[in-house]
């Protein structure tokens, strides 16, 4: 990654979102909410005929787009508003732009804006990120 | 339904979290990447871990708010502020707070209520590591939908 205000970040691509996956992660998360297990609830609630993402693991994309494009960095601060539902079965696309890079007794910080699509075009999340730079 | 008076302010009774080695593999394997070989958990661990450390179940939350699994909760946007990589095998301790619940109305969606709390993971006796807001869409029904 080139560290400097306007370059992008990303894109990541996440193929096709497994239930199995969902399932796994409601079982971590200890989450019975069944718009993450049954498509006959999502239907019931209007919602479309998917099973939704959870929102936790829309924001594993996002960190694992920014951990991808700077390898050995930390995540100090990520904030994030669901947009939109991510279903079973769709890709996930994670990118993001560096907004501000401070560097300060020999640490750098790099601000960036960061999203999650639902390929082809529709915006799931948006938010920022901070993160601090492993040193050079 | 309406949601109680008195819901904000609700101290969560929060609970000690070891994050498990098979945990954040589990994680990994949702997010289809590797455990990190130096010992620190997944980002994402921190949002699991205060989670599942936050002392009521997801279940037991929505029910300080009048609210059920089955209403279709959904998560409206989340903070994390984080000092310092989470440790797998490291024990923490979470606690927690509601700080918000607001009552919208929206043109598509109804009534809902937005039910905001902050959690805090760290070890014992010492400053948070890591700390989130996390603000759920808890939709409502009307009175036109009985």
């Amino acid at each position: 990654m080139t560290i400097e205000v306007g370059a992008a970040l990303g894109p990541y691509r996440f193929e096709h979102i497994a239930q199995e996956e969902m399932t796994m992660l409601a079982g971590v998360l200890q989450d019975p909410n069944p718009i993450h297990l049954d498509p006959a609830v999502v239907a019931r609630l209007g919602l479309g005929s998917r099973t939704i993402n959870q929102g936790p693991a829309n924001m594993g994309y996002v960190m694992n787009m920014l951990l991808a494009a700077a390898p050995g960095a930390r995540i100090s601060s990520l904030r994030v508003r669901f947009l939109d539902n991510m279903f079973q079965g769709d890709t996930a696309i994670a990118g993001g732009a560096i907004e501000r890079v401070d560097t300060s007794d020999g640490r750098t910080t790099v601000t960036c804006s960061v999203w999650l699509d639902a390929a082809p075009e529709r915006r799931v999340l948006a938010g920022d990120a901070t993160l601090i730079l492993a040193p050079a | 339904v309406t949601a109680p008076s008195g819901v904000v302010g609700t101290r969560l009774p929060g609970a000690r979290v070891t994050i498990s080695a098979a945990e954040n593999e589990t994680v990994c394997r949702v997010l289809r990447t590797a455990p990190a070989a130096d010992g620190s958990a997944h980002p994402l661990l921190a949002f699991v871990a205060m989670q599942g450390a936050m002392g009521v179940s997801v279940e037991g939350l929505l029910a300080i708010a009048s609210a059920v699994p089955a209403d279709g909760p959904m998560v409206g946007s989340y903070e994390l502020e984080q000092l310092a990589p989470l440790l797998v095998g490291q024990e923490y301790v979470v606690s927690g707070e509601i700080v918000g619940l607001e009552h919208k109305v929206g043109r598509k969606t109804g009534p809902f209520d937005i039910l905001t709390f902050r959690l805090e993971i760290g070890p014992e006796s010492a400053p948070p590591l890591a700390s989130s807001v996390s603000a759920w869409i808890l939709p409502r029904r009307s009175a036109d939908d009985d």
